[in-house]
């Protein structure tokens, strides 16, 4: 924004705006000489003119006021008086009330972060005070909030605000089952086994999770405008039911059991067992679901007296049968039961694909459009009766449909194609904005759930099964196979609910070499076959050799590290990708993963490296890949962490349906949102990068440092825990769950949390570091020498020396602080020789600022300057402490104050050292409090110190945490406040209560202590 | 609403305490609700006396400043003007996704039907606003305090302690700015602040 331009715009339309019209012309050529744009930009305003005159007469709460009268006038929803509406709570803005029933009230409300509604869920008042009720519901929404499934309400978040309680889950549009069979005389067979198979999955997903529902009923069944269905309340019904209040006396049983087992009223989908108020286990659903799919086929639910009839179908009527038996132990066992023999029977029964009735009706949203049918439906054909090709209405797919690949089927005996096709594919669907595949990650889950082996082959039957378990739409099988020298190379889009062809694409290839080409071809027909604007694919469609490589060795090794990736992490991958890139040096995305993989090992060096190469060949990549690449670079090259934030952004608003990993919803966790203080849009990605894929570690890791920044220990070991839950282990939790034991002072669980760390690969060392940031915060350095070195040897042991190099610079921070001058200088030397990575630049050069020694630190100052010149934590802080450090040595304590202005905007988000826990952070407010002590402001030093006892998280084990109770007792002391120096000395004396006697600021404390009295 | 309540959540609210604007908000809704019952009575077929009556009727029931402790009046009419912004552009921005519309437009049938000028959207003049304020605080103050805080233009000029003659010159200039973004004519797009750079 240029303050100079609108001061000048602005006062020449004044001046010109007091002339009469006749002259304003003459006038404004004169006045502005020539200057053009600016001459344009006055004469658009006063065009303006004319209809400003009326514009903002009338005050701001008439116009509210009418347009509220209006909304009256034309009979819309009436004026809410509810207190709710339009307040914000948390970061949601309630918008209106969806309903309310036993249990509690839901609103539509928008997440004014993310820019979508969501609905919230209350407690009734009347539960919102029962304390155990309360309890129970926040417990109950956390385990719902576990299951993640396509057919089940998904639920984000459990909030408190104000006191109330409240569950924030995905809001739904269309309507409840209870609803649209109202009206009806039962659904079309195929709705009525399509949505059973989905209700089917659904519970079995959440069976398997240990999850039970226990009110399955049509009106907690959501039937979307597309005709699918959703589970509501999994795991909230519980206690709402009267099992879990009132037992057997409640009135609404008692009356209720009749003979059969059939019960009425509110009580009506009980299981038998349920009704009389014994245990209640996974069974109960399917009775229930018995009941639900007899509903859907009759519209009416089974009374007592009449005989459980299904005329349509014979074969569906034994399947709701079974699920009604009395005694659960003759009933169907498994949800996943009930959904094989109902898919058993759409197969049989199904084929003719609905384009009547209620679901047709509802899947308004699908375009359909005349396409010729191919004969591998020939099922559809035969019962239609006409033998031959017919011109039929077959919906393509739609921007909301996901997709599932299955392995190529290689026949040419060349195990060059294995997976070589399948990533090519890949690639190239990615760069489709319409199409969006299901990732690897997601198949692997599902292909767990199936029973199936890690790393199984994806055939098409495999596919298929895979394809209905995520409910998306179609299969894409590929095939190729050798005629003669010649290749032909197969595509084949299944819609996998109906069976029917989609599309079907050939090609054939003249040599090897050409394959790669020949399928970009063919992927390109694919798209705008599967109903992809022409447009878009134009703009999106890098052929192959482009996009990633001509080579398909190449290709190959990078698919395999894809592979080793998911299923062993990042050492694995490494040489994969290496290989690639040897193969083909202008393999730019394989670069770039290769330099992420590096990052993830803590090699910052060949992170860099690989990263630059892949930056500078970006412009070989899709779109997608582009953002990745420009993220990359700027987090780990540039440093310029706003940016990368921004690009994350971008890329999520451009590609916000992208499953394939790397994705930005899993990066906005990390550096970028930690590092320039984001820390609740890191929680919310890092919940939702947990929620779309629970065995990651990153997602744990992130939401509980994230969180112990933000002081939430609770929560921070909430995250912990639930990983631990699924078996989850990172060297970083321990690290955290030590830094919080350490803040809390208790004892046992840092001794438990050293033992569980000894012996494990990088959990040592780090664990050891913290414990010698620990121990120097008491002031027993020499133990505290002991854990550093430990964490050194470690580190060297497991070739880390950039890590030995930052935990010996931490160290020299630490010995300065105290005011061990000597053994300050002498570990940031060594830490220097160890390694001139930015952070250990930083903190030795802070400590030797801090030893008084800037004549050393200036130089490393400057080296920073110009190494990074647009790294987010070099700009903002360690440039700015170290020259801050270097004019208060020189006694300009007011230069050092502004100097260190700069670092206010980041001073409560982390650094490169805090980030991983090599030292805490705010030195800045640390320095800055020295600089106002010899500025002799003394109130706003106290500020500063107060600053870094105010955020526990922040600071961590960091021991400026304690120095700052002594800095806060000398500078009040100064300021001559004698009652309160005295308590921030004894607060710090008492801290120090253990501390090694000759320590340098100890002695001085003590001696400064005795003069108060 | 005992006026001495309104005012010390007022004076809760500039002083940081944001539950205090909870507290605030439905105490203008019911103002808002009693304007727009009046007006759906019939008290609207032409803007005479009556309506401005009744709007200053309702400031005064608000934040009748006459009868408060405050020190400094101008704070308290920066800060009261300021409060209407707020819970009035919240009520516009909640009002518009009700009714799904997008954010600016400005219902000109809507205007036909209740017979006043072109409505104004509310939260595109807010947006516009805080775009203004990266350049001019003055301006958008005056805005604040006209339109917002139902001011005049002398009470303006005594709050912000300047001449009226700048208030004039500042409230014509504003709203032809203002209107010109809102208008959204993005032909050239010269008019916007952002590529007067």
């Amino acid at each position: 924004m240029d303050l100079d331009h609108w001061k000048q715009l602005d006062s020449l339309l004044q001046s010109v705006l007091e002339r009469p019209l006749e002259e304003r012309d003459a006038f404004l050529r004169h006045a502005c000489a020539g200057d053009e744009p600016l001459e344009r930009r006055v004469r658009v305003l006063l065009s303006a003119e004319p209809g400003a005159k009326q514009f903002l007469e009338r005050p701001a709460i008439e116009v509210a006021a009418l347009s509220l009268a209006h909304d009256h006038e034309s009979g819309d929803a009436p004026v809410h008086t509810d207190s709710l509406i339009g307040q914000t709570l948390s970061h949601y803005r309630i918008i209106e009330k969806l309903g309310g029933g036993g249990m509690g009230v839901v609103y539509k409300a928008e997440d004014t972060r993310l820019h979508r509604f969501v609905a919230l869920k209350f407690l009734t008042d009347e539960l919102a005070r029962d304390r155990e009720a309360l309890s129970r519901f926040q417990r109950e929404a956390r385990t719902a909030s576990a299951l993640n499934h396509p057919n089940i309400c998904t639920i984000h978040d459990v909030g408190k605000q104000d006191g109330r309680s409240f569950i924030t889950m995905e809001y739904l549009e269309g309507s409840t089952l209870k609803e649209t069979l109202a009206g009806h005389r039962g659904l079309e067979m195929d709705t009525v086994l399509t949505l059973g198979i989905e209700i089917a999955d659904a519970l079995d997903a959440a069976h398997s999770a240990g999850v039970i529902h226990r009110d399955i009923k049509p009106a907690n069944i959501f039937i979307s405008p597309r005709g699918r269905a959703k589970i509501l309340d999994f795991g909230l019904a519980k206690m709402g039911s009267p099992i879990a209040h009132a037992g057997a006396d409640s009135p609404t049983l008692s009356s209720a059991a009749t003979e059969g087992g059939m019960v009425l009223g509110t009580a009506a989908y009980m299981a038998p067992e349920q009704a009389r108020s014994e245990t209640v286990d996974h069974r109960a659903d399917l009775w229930a679901l018995g009941l639900v799919l007899y509903e859907m086929v009759t519209g009416t639910r089974p009374m007592a007296a009449v005989r459980l009839r299904v005329e349509q179908s014979p074969d569906l009527e034994r399947i709701i049968a079974k699920c009604l038996e009395a005694d659960r132990e003759l009933r169907y066992q498994h949800a996943s039961d009930i959904r094989t023999d109902l898919q058993r029977l759409k197969r049989e029964t199904a084929s003719v694909p609905v384009t009547s009735g209620v679901r047709a009706a509802l899947a308004t949203a699908i375009v359909a459009r005349w396409k010729i049918m191919l004969p591998a439906a020939a099922a559809v054909l035969t019962l239609s009766g006409a033998g031959y090709l017919y011109l039929h209405r077959a919906p393509t797919l739609t921007e909301k449909d996901t997709i599932v690949l299955a392995d190529f089927e290689n026949k040419t005996g060349d195990p060059v194609f294995d997976d070589t096709l399948r990533q090519g594919l890949s690639v190239q669907l990615q760069q489709s904005p319409f199409l969006s595949l299901i990732s690897d990650r997601q198949v692997q889950q599902t292909l767990a759930l199936m029973g199936q082996a890690k790393g199984a082959r994806v055939t098409a039957e495999i596919a298929q099964q895979v394809c209905e378990r995520t409910a998306s739409a179609a299969v894409l099988e590929g095939s190729i196979a050798s005629l003669g020298s010649q290749y032909v190379l197969g595509l084949r889009a299944k819609n996998c609910n109906t069976g029917s062809i989609l599309d079907q694409e050939q090609i054939q290839a003249a040599r090897r070499e050409d394959v790669l080409n020949s399928l970009s071809e063919i992927v390109r027909t694919l798209r705008t076959r599967l109903g992809e604007s022409l447009a878009t694919v134009e703009k999106h469609s890098k052929p192959l050799a482009e996009a990633t490589t001509f080579s398909l060795e190449a290709l190959k090794a990078y698919s395999m590290g894809q592979k080793a990736n998911l299923s062993s992490g990042s050492a694995t991958a490494i040489p994969l990708f290496r290989r690639a890139v040897d193969i083909d040096p202008n393999f730019a995305l394989a670069h770039a993963l290769l330099g992420l993989k590096y990052s993830d090992v803590a090699e910052s060096v060949l992170s860099v490296q690989s990263t630059t190469k892949a930056w500078q060949l970006r412009d070989r990549v899709s779109d997608r890949e582009r953002f990745f690449i420009d993220f990359l670079y700027d987090r780990d090259v540039t440093g310029n962490l706003e940016k990368a934030y921004q690009t994350l952004e971008l890329w999520l608003q451009t590609y916000p349906r992208g499953e394939e990993s790397p994705k930005p919803q899993d990066l906005l966790g990390g550096l970028s949102t930690h590092g320039t203080g984001r820390f609740e849009r890191a929680i919310e990605a890092s919940q939702k990068e947990i929620a779309a894929d629970p065995d990651v570690v990153f997602g744990y890791n992130l939401l509980a440092s994230s969180n112990f920044f933000l002081d939430r220990f609770d929560e921070a070991e909430r995250a912990l825990q639930r990983a631990t839950e699924r078996k989850l282990q990172a060297p970083n939790f321990l690290m955290i769950r030590y830094s919080i034991a350490v803040l809390r002072g208790d004892k046992d669980q840092m001794d438990r949390t050293v033992a569980l760390a000894k012996g494990k690969r990088g959990a040592e060392r780090t664990v050891a570091n913290i414990e010698a940031l620990a121990l120097a915060r008491s002031g027993r350095l020499t133990l505290a020498r002991q854990s550093s070195s430990r964490a050194m040897d470690v580190a060297r042991q497991e070739g880390g020396s950039e890590a030995a190099a930052n935990y010996q610079a931490a160290r020299a921070v630490w010995e300065a602080v105290c005011g061990n001058a000597a053994e300050a200088n002498k570990n940031a030397m060594a830490a220097l020789e160890l390694s001139n990575g930015r952070d250990v630049e930083y903190a030795a050069g802070l400590a030797l600022a801090l030893s008084g020694d800037s004549t050393r630190s200036q130089p490393l100052a400057d080296d920073l300057e110009k190494r990074f010149p647009e790294d987010t934590f070099a700009k903002f802080t360690y440039v700015p402490v170290l020259r801050a450090l270097s004019a208060l040595e020189r006694g300009r304590s007011t230069d050092s104050v502004e100097r260190l202005r700069i670092a206010l905007p980041y001073e409560l988000a982390v650094n490169g050292l805090s980030f991983r826990f090599y030292l805490g952070g705010l030195h800045s407010a640390y320095v800055r409090g020295e600089a106002l002590v010899a500025a002799h402001r003394y109130p706003d030093a106290a500020g500063e110190f107060q600053k870094i006892l105010d955020h526990r998280g922040i600071v961590g084990a960091d021991p400026i945490g304690v120095l700052a109770h002594l800095q806060l007792g000398r500078t009040f002391a100064l300021a001559g406040d004698k009652v309160k120096a005295k308590r921030a000395y004894g607060d710090f004396l008492t801290l120090w209560k253990d501390a090694d006697s000759d320590i340098p600021i100890l002695v001085q404390a003590k001696a400064e202590y005795a003069r108060l009295h | 609403m005992a006026v001495d309540d309104v005012s010390h959540l007022l004076r809760a609210w500039s002083d940081g305490d944001q539950l205090a604007l909870g507290e605030l908000t439905p105490i203008v809704y019911a103002e808002l609700r009693r304007l727009a019952h009046r007006y759906m009575r019939g008290e609207r077929s032409n803007h005479s006396l009556q309506t401005t009556a009744l709007i200053n009727e309702a400031y005064m029931r608000l934040v009748d400043y006459t009868r408060m402790q405050w020190q400094n009046r101008a704070h308290f009419f920066a800060v009261s003007a300021q409060l209407m912004r707020r819970i009035l552009v919240e009520h516009a921005r909640r009002h518009n996704l009700k009714r799904g519309r997008g954010v600016h437009h400005v219902s000109l049938d809507e205007a036909v039907l209740v017979g006043v000028d072109p409505g104004v959207d509310l939260v595109a003049l807010d947006d516009a606003l805080d775009t203004l304020a990266r350049v001019d605080c003055r301006k958008v103050q005056v805005v604040e305090m006209r339109f917002f805080g139902g001011l005049t233009v002398e009470e303006t000029a005594a709050v912000l302690k300047v001449s009226t003659v700048t208030v004039r010159r500042d409230w014509s200039s504003a709203k032809i700015w203002l209107y010109r973004e809102l208008t959204g004519e993005t032909d050239d797009g010269l008019g916007s602040l952002e590529t007067a750079r």
